[in-house]
């Protein structure tokens, strides 16, 4: 599988016919997801119609540590194997998982207020969350920075393998510290602590991320790969303008 | 061998082959300009501000460690003579523990007065801040190995280190502010020491992979 891929062509092909499909299924899944969350489901008993803001919240926080999972995943690919793709793959993650934190951050601001009464508190969920935004900033600056790709793509492999702490801190920060941030409810032992109700368009949502996250990463990775082929395609041309003249 | 280096590492420093001092100039003007700009004594924001004023101060200087060895070659030379990537990243962290945290640690109770502390609150940011140094020194050593073969990398250096030494900083400030209560006992200090640990057990292979992928390797 990985060394299948290692051919950026037969990726190319691949996602070519995989970018629509998941581009075309976040469209629908996030059109009825919204219309179910922000229409059709109930109001939930304690937190009324604040709970609304949850099915934007929650997907976008899954998603944010997702990818960057993600981008360990591929950068340990990448430093190890020295996968082509793999970096590439790991960049393209980079933005969208950006955006995803922000917008985790911003809805859930948005939501502590009425629930909390408060836009920010310094408990270690927000806290933990917070740092992974900046390290999402710190990943892409070294993409920035350094000129040579091939040294880019190591050193920000091994940022984000080092960042990668952080992950199992935001998982675990409801438990170690007593938080205002209410712990896991889906993922319980015994089975999701939510009604079938809220929890369809919840789920809804969290596939249409997902699909979503996917889209981008996707259409990144075509992008970054066809620029580099752009790139080596007019070398040669500038050359052979110089021999004729 | 690392004593080699690190001989070799504190021989430049003493010749003033590096900025050692402007980090502690910026460090006594920062608690000075804290100060001046919180209105006199604060003995309660103590604790935080030494420790905020001195991992700043750390992070300043970061391209001094790697970026002169990487330009002249020196680390490559290190490379082909045989030297391992160990002991240049131990050597490394010494030579940041002596010549970049240990003059902040020593400046930190004179600067304590300044801002009002008494006894007890300057001796738990102390510990506090020995304890805690490991972190410091590991993660700063990864970003100054990350950026050795960038100029100009200064802002970029604390935008790197910063998100990595934020529990750090939270449970420096935390066990500084427990050590009158509880002394050295307090979990924040444990907390602090594990901190230390993971950063270190993080922090020397990094440096040695983001040294290794400076040299094209």
């Amino acid at each position: 599988m990985l060394s299948y891929f290692a051919n950026p062509q037969r990726f190319v092909r691949l996602a070519r016919w995989l970018t629509p499909l998941f581009g075309g299924g976040a469209l629908i899944l996030l059109a009825v997801g919204l219309w179910q969350s922000l229409i059709a489901s109930p109001p939930e008993a304690e937190h009324g119609e604040t709970v609304r803001i949850m099915y934007v919240h929650v997907p976008a926080a899954w998603s944010a540590m997702a990818a960057y999972s993600a981008i360990a995943v591929a950068s340990l690919i990448s430093f190890v194997w020295r996968h082509n793709l793999a970096d590439i793959a790991a960049r393209s993650l980079a933005l969208p998982g950006a955006a995803f934190t922000a917008l985790a951050l911003i809805t859930g601001s948005l939501w502590g207020k009425p629930d909390w009464g408060t836009y920010w508190q310094w408990d270690g969920r927000m806290t933990s969350v917070l740092i992974l935004f900046f390290i999402y900033i710190g990943y892409m600056a070294i993409w920035q920075v350094v000129d040579d790709r091939k040294r880019a793509a190591r050193l920000a492999a091994i940022t984000a393998m080092v960042g990668w702490i952080n992950i199992p801190i935001i998982k675990f920060s409801v438990e170690w510290w007593n938080t205002l941030h209410q712990p896991a409810t889906v993922s319980m032992p015994d089975g999701p602590g939510l009604p079938a109700e809220l929890l369809l368009p919840l789920m809804l949502m969290s596939i249409g991320y997902t699909l979503l996250l996917g889209w981008l990463t996707l259409r990144g990775m075509l992008a970054e790969i066809a620029s580099a082929k752009a790139a080596r395609q007019t070398k040669p041309a500038a050359t052979a303008r110089v021999e004729a003249l | 061998m690392i004593t080699a280096l690190l001989v070799r590492d504190l021989k430049l420093v003493a010749r003033g082959a590096s900025g050692a001092g402007l980090a502690l100039a910026f460090m006594a003007l920062f608690v000075l300009l804290c100060g001046l700009a919180l209105g006199g004594d604060n003995p309660d924001l103590g604790p935080g501000l030494l420790w905020l004023a001195a991992t700043l101060s750390a992070l300043l200087g970061l391209d001094r460690y790697y970026q002169p060895d990487q330009q002249t070659g020196a680390l490559a030379e290190m490379h082909l003579a045989g030297v391992s990537g160990l002991s240049i990243a131990v050597a490394k962290c010494l030579t940041i523990a002596l010549t970049g945290i240990a003059p902040l640690i020593i400046a930190a109770p004179f600067l304590a007065l300044l801002l009002g502390m008494g006894g007890e609150a300057i001796t738990g940011t102390i510990l506090s801040l020995l304890i805690g140094g490991p972190a410091i020194i590991a993660y700063a050593s990864v970003t100054a190995a990350l950026l050795a073969g960038q100029r100009g990398g200064g802002v970029l250096a604390v935008i790197l280190t910063a998100p990595l030494l934020i529990p750090v900083l939270i449970f420096g400030t935390e066990a500084a502010m427990a050590f009158p209560i509880n002394g050295l006992a307090a979990v924040q200090f444990r907390i602090l020491a594990g901190l230390s640990f993971i950063a270190m057990s993080l922090g020397l292979p990094a440096t040695i992979a983001a040294l290794a992928a400076n040299r094209g390797a």
